[in-house]
């Protein structure tokens, strides 16, 4: 499995703090921390064996780091969209060690992870990021470079890969992600899609979002799953054996 | 030791506090039951997804009850199987996650070994050994209760456990869902000699169940009674008589045999169905016939909550086993590879804690 520890400096003009951030949006299981300049992060690819990892690997990077749980200042998570399961295993970890050490919060896109990383080792300014959704739909998002990171244009979305290539007629930039591994997707460049959310690129995030007072409680940061219909009918949807007033 | 303990097996979020000396602390439980209300059985991503909602709240709501805070926690226990996954990895990894940010040791707890140890915090506990029932909509088993740990599986169902039979009938006759409850409720007026349901199993030797052939003779009967695809209220009240005196016969012939087998005359009700009054008198019957007692925990501590795993994790803290920083849930785990341990019970003379749930 790789795993990377990463010291890295980060702009002088940075506020200085300590935060901690845990995603297990993707297949990818990570986990990054900083401490004023200071960075560390590591990173597994963990199919189906986030719960088993992501604590174990929270743990083995504070001490590596040499960083004490008590100078934490904030957590944060990658909030989604991707696997649900995953979104929940990192928000349950996050809620578990928040309400421990009385921390903030911050939720992170995924999708947003994707496209910074793409830009960072790219030269373009615009990003679709898109993800493989599962049920034959991604989750796609279109990002703006915006100095050393970048904003969302417009909303998230779930949907078939037919609507997103839609939305790719009018777009202008790099397409990234392992949405794009979708057959749908088969005329479009593939020279991203291996691109996934992964802690160290939202670390950056986090740190924007902390220095612009985004941090909050647990109930400011929940999931975003973005698909919130279940395949699943309703009773009166459902084969009845009486008829039904 | 004072335990925290977490359930999200399924569809309630039970967070409770439990401290071996002075007994149950605190313990609430949120019902999901209205979330899935409109699709007639636990959507288990919905259920998930309302767990992640609820069981922080519910901690906070349960440490202020007791009036404790975190630093006087010595340990953290949650549900890690049998159930739902993704509901299961919501207690887990928030359980475990606490723990470790507290530097506490944690323990996943076996949920039916919960159940099973429910009637421990009563006032009366029942002394080892005992025979347990175990029935909800998720399980139906004999279990021999040597000691905490110590157990062996004396029968099962084969096929639907009790409580989903129960589900299943009730929902065929288009009864509000949870079915269950709403069966046992119509039962009451109705005639519960009208049909001859099955008792199944009972007419053989051993202590197995089956309830699905229950089911068909439900659902042959109401295609009988209906007149243009409407079952009179009536008919629905017969059935639900019939359909729930068949069960709780069947539970009570195997739960006799098992006792005269073993030679117990201790039985212990356990599980969602062990609520219903119905079952709950006939097995009284049936176990001081055999000159015995039958014990069970208060309605509330019948259906899933925290306290049942706050008290199992208890013991299994304080017999020194912990659970490492990797979570792990279990969907299907047998209750007979858990390890033996000694158990602890309240001290008497302790001065009570805060007012029980």
């Amino acid at each position: 499995m790789p795993c990377v520890i990463l010291p890295r400096l980060f702009a002088a003009e940075s506020i200085m703090s300590c935060l901690l951030i845990v995603d297990a949006s993707s297949s990818l299981c990570s986990v990054a921390l900083s401490r004023g300049s200071e960075y560390w992060s590591l990173c597994e690819d963990q199919p189906r064996r986030h719960a088993q990892r992501l604590l174990p690997m929270v743990d083995e990077l504070l001490i590596r780091a040499g960083v004490k749980k008590a100078e934490l200042e904030g957590i944060a998570y990658g909030r989604g969209p991707g696997s649900f399961t995953g979104i929940r295993i990192a928000a349950s970890v996050l809620q578990g060690i928040a309400f421990a050490l009385e921390l903030p919060v911050c939720g992170i896109s995924s999708l947003q992870s994707v496209a910074l990383k793409t830009l960072r080792s790219s030269q373009a300014d615009h990003v679709m990021a898109v993800m493989d959704a599962h049920m034959g739909e991604v989750f796609w998002g279109h990002f703006q470079r915006e100095g050393e990171l970048c904003r969302l244009i417009g909303a998230e979305h779930v949907g078939s890969p037919e609507q997103c290539l839609q939305a790719l007629k009018a777009f202008d930039g790099i397409v990234a992600g392992d949405g794009l591994t979708l057959p749908a997707f088969a005329s479009c460049a593939q020279d991203w899609a291996d691109v996934q959310p992964q802690a160290d690129i939202m670390l950056a995030l986090a740190e924007d979002a902390w220095q612009r007072g985004e941090f909050g409680s647990v109930e400011q940061h929940p999931p975003v799953y973005l698909r919130d219909s279940v395949a699943w009918k309703k009773l009166d949807e459902q084969p009845s054996l009486l008829r039904r007033d | 030791m004072r335990v925290l303990g977490l359930e999200t097996s399924c569809d309630e979020t039970g967070i409770a506090l439990y401290d071996s000396k002075q007994g149950l602390l605190a313990h609430r439980v949120y019902s999901q039951i209205a979330l899935h209300a409109e699709y007639g059985g636990v959507v288990p991503e919905l259920a998930s997804r309302d767990h992640v909602r609820k069981a922080l709240p519910l901690i906070r709501e349960v440490m202020d009850e007791a009036g404790l805070t975190l630093k006087d926690l010595d340990g953290v226990a949650y549900t890690s199987g049998p159930g739902l996954v993704g509901a299961l990895l919501v207690g887990a990894c928030l359980g475990r996650s606490l723990a470790w940010a507290l530097d506490l040791p944690a323990i996943g707890v076996h949920h039916m070994e919960g159940h099973l140890l429910a009637p421990m915090l009563e006032d009366n506990p029942p002394p080892f050994p005992f025979i347990a029932l175990l029935v909800s909509g998720g399980h139906t088993q004999l279990v021999q209760v040597d000691g905490i740990g110590r157990y062996s599986l004396l029968g099962e169902s084969l096929d639907d456990a009790a409580g989903e039979a129960f589900d299943k009938a009730a929902k065929m006759m288009g009864l509000p869902y949870p079915g269950g409850p709403a069966l046992s409720a119509l039962a009451a007026q109705g005639d519960d000699k009208r049909f001859k349901f099955p008792r199944p199993m009972t007419d053989r030797p051993g202590l197995d169940f089956s309830f699905s052939g229950l089911k068909t003779r439900v659902r042959t009967t109401i295609l009988e009674c209906a007149v243009d695809g409407v079952l009179a209220d009536q008919d629905k009240a017969d059935i639900s008589a019939c359909f729930q005196a068949a069960v709780v016969d069947t539970l009570a012939i195997k739960c006799k045999r098992a006792m005269q087998q073993t030679g117990i005359n201790r039985l212990i009700i356990a599980g969602g169905v062990g609520a219903n009054k119905r079952l709950r008198e006939k097995l009284r019957t049936t176990a001081e016939a055999l000159g015995g007692a039958v014990f069970y925990p208060r309605p509330e501590l019948c259906t899933d909550n925290g306290a049942m795993i706050a008290y199992a994790g208890t013991q299994r803290l304080v017999a020194g086993e912990q659970s490492d920083l990797a979570v792990s849930v279990v969907p299907r785990w047998p209750m007979t590879s858990l390890t033996p341990v000694d158990c602890v019970a309240p001290d008497a003379n302790a001065e009570s804690g805060a007012e029980h749930g």
